[in-house]
């Protein structure tokens, strides 16, 4: 079980999930989403609890450092490092084996021997979310994951993704401004906005209204 | 027939320095890059001060610190080790006065580093530490080389500091620019002229390589 109620001083957000879930946040640009998923790494600072699987990450006496929290972080501009590879960049948190694997399923493994420059915009993003996947975190955290990728692209690895995470258990949550993405990947939905979560089924609903 | 002695202990003044420098002016530029506070506000100029301090000024006070009557020179002569008036005398001297050259273009390097992948790193779980190792040092290499580039020529050619720390002891601290100014003073304009010629040409290979460094890094 994933606790979560924390405020980064620019909205709050309480959810629990379940090993597997995954939770997509939704909102208008510049609402402080992606400071919400820094806020998970500690990357910026939160108020509030965060408890992982028993393990306080956040509380008023703890907060966890970001390179003791399991988490695998995608960045809007990927941060491949590089100095490396693909394969390195990949395997910089885990084993060689484990990320050979990972690219072999996320159909990446001819880029191997490649550097971060010699890649395009969608190659990067596919080669940081199995980066992110790799090292088996307990929560995967996404931010604008899908926006350098073809609609078959995206579809094959948000498909890739629900099944990594239901083989690792980990519980995903990610920020996308494409309603599709979330509609397509979340189990559930936090409008920010409304200070919301809700099922997909709901947020479909809701958009059907407008 | 000059004598070649001033260029090793240059030599081998230079070399030592840039080992030195090569770990200290990282460590001090990590510091500096990383780091935002009242601390670091004041420890910057400090680092940066032999860039307009005279040589003279700077030699006075390492002399009255490194010197048998200075707070460390005085523990070390205890020990039976002196730290001015030979090689290092120099050395120190040397450090001191090249600092900025390695801490400056170092540091510049790695605050030029992109934030995200340093954040990449430790949401890797990786210390700050390994992060260093692995991802800022490697991602600088070329303001790295740099750095170091330029405190070998710089010690190379250096007058002031040397003079006052390392004396103008032959064979022992006379270093190749003291060396010159010792020809000058006895109107050997030849040898003066021949030492001129070869701290010249160490000075244009350095800085010719500073050039090929950075067509490097643009590409």
């Amino acid at each position: 079980m994933m606790y979560i109620d924390i405020d980064t001083g620019l909205f709050g957000l309480k959810v629990s999930l379940e090993k597997s879930q995954i939770l997509g946040i939704v909102g208008p640009s510049g609402i402080g989403k992606t400071t919400m998923l820094r806020a998970m790494a500690n990357l910026n600072s939160a108020n509030g609890k965060i408890i992982i699987d028993n393990e306080v990450w956040l509380d008023k006496n703890i907060s966890l450092p970001t390179q003791k929290r399991s988490i695998g972080f995608v960045f809007q501009d990927f941060a491949l490092f590089p100095n490396m590879n693909v394969l390195e960049n990949v395997s910089y948190a885990s084993s060689k084996q484990k990320a050979l694997e990972i690219l072999e399923a996320f159909n990446i493994t001819h880029l191997k021997d490649k550097y971060p420059h010699k890649l395009s915009g969608g190659e990067r993003q596919r080669v940081a979310i199995a980066r992110a996947i790799a090292r088996m975190p307990k929560v995967l955290l996404m931010d604008e994951p899908f926006s350098a990728l073809d609609i078959k692209t995206k579809h094959f690895i948000q498909d890739k993704i629900k099944e990594f995470s239901k083989e690792y258990k980990f519980y995903t949550i990610f920020v996308a401004h494409d309603v599709s993405d979330i509609l397509r990947l979340s189990d559930l939905v936090f409008l920010v906005e409304e200070s919301k979560i809700m099922s997909t089924d709901e947020f479909e609903d809701k958009l059907q209204v407008f | 027939m000059i004598d070649y002695q001033p260029f090793i202990i240059s030599f081998e003044v230079s070399l030592a320095t840039v080992s030195i420098l090569s770990i200290v002016g990282i460590l001090i530029s990590y510091v500096l890059a990383f780091n935002k506070n009242i601390l670091i506000d004041i420890l910057e100029p400090l680092v940066m001060s032999p860039l307009v301090l005279p040589p003279t000024v700077l030699g006075f006070y390492i002399l009255q610190i490194f010197g048998i009557s200075g707070v460390i020179g005085k523990f070390f002569d205890s020990l039976g080790i002196r730290l001015v008036f030979n090689f290092w005398g120099l050395l120190i001297g040397s450090i001191v006065y090249s600092l900025p050259f390695s801490v400056s273009p170092i540091a510049a390097g790695f605050r030029a580093i992109p934030k995200s992948l340093i954040e990449a790193s430790y949401t890797l779980g990786k210390s700050k530490f390994y992060t260093l190792l692995k991802i800022i040092i490697p991602n600088s290499k070329y303001s790295i080389l740099s750095a170091l580039i330029l405190v070998f020529s710089h010690t190379m050619g250096e007058f002031g500091v040397v003079l006052m720390v390392g004396g103008d002891i032959p064979d022992k601290t006379r270093t190749a620019s003291i060396a010159i100014f010792d020809y000058v003073q006895e109107l050997n304009y030849k040898d003066a002229n021949i030492s001129a010629v070869i701290l010249f040409a160490i000075a244009m290979v350095s800085l010719i390589s500073l050039q090929i460094l950075k067509h490097l890094q643009e590409r």
